[in-house]
This record gives structure tokens, sequence and C-alpha cells, in this order.
């Protein structure tokens, strides 16, 4: 599938598997993770330096820029004055413009605030950030920020963390007939089916964290997503069957004693 | 005691001790000290962090001369591990 490249604002990506960075034991275990995984976007948050009890190790030392494209995140800002703050920090450490904006609306589900997200959408864009939105898998809110400039939308599957899987995909296959722009599924996925599930639908890509992070297995578990994503990509090219009711015989009759 | 003199707080203004408040905590620094500095004397590599001051972010050719003044909000971030997560909020 060398032809199959995802393209995002002028970025041509090889994997369409994207992936988070957070819940690792250590620094090496997200490396292999990563690197099992076969992505080539990886998400990181912005977060305080810890003062007085400070690592001198650094999560950007363990990702090589040439080989990543880094995308900082907003996770954690519940209000479009903090996820605007946050963005503007992530984008003086010079990786680059893009920033996957996160404005949550709620603490329990960590759904997203989607007013908040459209606002903070068209400030960021119009101080020049590649705004790469993620939201709710509503395909009107999906439509609107588009509009204002987003060069992908990034619908949830479940609420973050949950490994629930698509639980609207009718909603999700609306949104992906909706927009003319690439969708990366974001957040929710459970496991490797999820993930194929996600990419038969016709999704561009899908970002996950927990999936990985959190299984008995991290780095078997990044291959096995590495997997689930091309072979979803290739079954949804390649078009499945329609469901019938009834059987339909694979072996011909004829010839039968 | 006499020569941590540079992290003491309230009388010590005399002697060229100011506050700020750096990532959400009082601190006293020396007078006049640059972002530089401070990173420096917090044994923090500038090329690894972002630093802001009074909400506003420094570019990073900035740190060098920006002087920090008495009462200055200081924070300095870089990035973790993340997905989505639920965060620290900045306060």
């Amino acid at each position: 599938m060398v032809d199959d490249r995802l393209t995002i604002a002028g970025r041509e990506l090889k994997s369409r598997l994207w992936v988070g960075t957070g819940k690792y034991k250590d620094f090496v275990e997200t490396q292999k993770a990563i690197e099992a995984s076969g992505a080539d976007v990886v998400t990181v948050a912005v977060r305080r330096v810890n003062i007085t009890d400070r690592a001198k190790e650094n999560l950007l030392d363990y990702l090589d820029p040439k080989k990543y494209t880094i995308l900082p995140n907003t996770a954690g800002c519940y209000t479009v004055e903090d996820a605007v703050r946050y963005a503007r920090v992530a984008r003086a450490a010079g990786v680059s413009d893009l920033v996957k904006l996160e404005v949550i609306g709620d603490e329990r589900t960590l759904f997203p605030d989607t007013a908040g997200l459209i606002e903070a959408a068209k400030i960021l864009i119009k101080e020049g950030f590649i705004v790469l939105p993620y939201t709710n898998d509503d395909p009107v809110v999906a439509k609107r920020l588009v509009d204002i400039g987003c060069p992908v939308v990034m619908p949830l599957a479940a609420p973050i963390g949950s490994g629930l899987g698509i639980r609207n995909p009718y909603n999700l296959k609306i949104l992906l007939e909706s927009v003319n722009v690439p969708v990366i599924v974001d957040a929710g996925v459970g496991t490797a089916s999820d993930a194929a599930l996600a990419m038969e639908y016709g999704a561009d890509a899908v970002l996950m964290n927990t999936a990985i992070a959190g299984a008995r297995d991290p780095i078997a578990m990044a291959e096995a997503m590495k997997y689930a994503v091309k072979a979803g990509r290739l079954a949804f090219k390649a078009g499945r069957i329609p469901r019938k009711l009834h059987a339909t015989a694979s072996s011909p009759i004829e010839g039968m004693l | 005691m006499g020569n941590s003199s540079k992290l003491e707080t309230g009388s010590e203004r005399a002697k060229g001790v100011m506050r700020i408040r750096l990532n959400g905590e009082e601190r006293g620094i020396t007078q006049d000290l640059t972002v530089s500095a401070l990173l420096q004397e917090l044994d923090i590599l500038p090329d690894r962090v972002v630093v802001e001051v009074n909400m506003e972010v420094l570019e990073k050719q900035d740190i060098g001369h920006r002087v920090l003044k008495e009462g200055d909000q200081v924070e300095i971030m870089n990035f973790i591990g993340g997905g989505s997560e639920r965060a620290v909020l900045l306060n």
C-alpha cells in the first residue's frame, strides 16, 4: 500500500495508526511500544516541570523528531482560555505548529465541550496553528470544524480511556460521509478489532493511547494495533460483501454425485 | 544558612531577594535575575522547556534578556507523555 499515504496539512504520513505517549511504565517502554506500533504521529501533553524532584530525562530524548511527527495536545483543558494557552506553550517548544485541540466539557466522561472547541479552534487558526480537533461523533459539529479551517476532524469512538470501542457506529458513518477531510477516530478503542472496525467504516486513521499502554503487554498490543489498522484499511478499500440473512453456498452444486 | 540566601523569604529583600510565583508556588530569588539565569539556578536545560511570564509565552531567543520582576508569575513547562488524560491545570 505504498500509495495509500495519508496527507495532513502537507505532511505525508506512512502510518494510519497514531499513538499517545501517556501511562507507560517508563520512557523505554514508551519508545518500544511506539516502535512496535509503526506509528509516525505521536501525541504529547504539556505540563509543568517538577522543580523540586526533576527527572533529568525528557520524553523528547526518546522520540526522534526525524522519525515522528510530534503532536502536542491540550489534554486536561476545560476552558477555551486554557486550551489556547497550552497550545501557545506547545508551539513555543518549537516542534511544530500542529496542535491536537481538546476542550474538555465534563470531568466524568471527558467528553469534549464542542462549543468551546470551535471557539478555541477559531482563535488558534487565526494565529497560524494547524488545529486537529478532538470532537464528539457529531456530524454537524464536524462540519463546523471543517468550515472554520480544521484540516481533519478527530471524533471519539467512546470516552477517553474507556476501551468501549465504537459506541455509535451510525453517527460515525454519517460523520464520515459529511466531511471531505481526513477523519481520525480518537479515543475509546479497547482492542484490535475496534481499531479494525473504525478503519473498515472508512476512518482515515485511528489515535489511541490507553488501549496500548494499559494492555498487559503493551508492546504486543502495539503490534496488534498496527496490523488491525492495516487490515481494516485494506478491507475498507477492498469493499465488504453485503450482509444477507440466508446462506449462499460457496461451493458449486454442479458436479455433485 | 548564609549561602542559601537566594531562596530565603521576607526580610531578605534588602539583600537583593525578591518574591516570584514559580510553577504555582511562592519562591524567593535573586533580584534582577534573567529567565535563563533562573533556569540555570534550577539546573534546567532551556532547550527542553517553555517559559511563561505573566501568561506571556517567551520565545527561545528572549529568555536570555528577560529580567524577572517582583511578583512575576513564572511557569516552566515541558512535554510529558500524554494521549488524552486528566491533568493538573495551571492556576
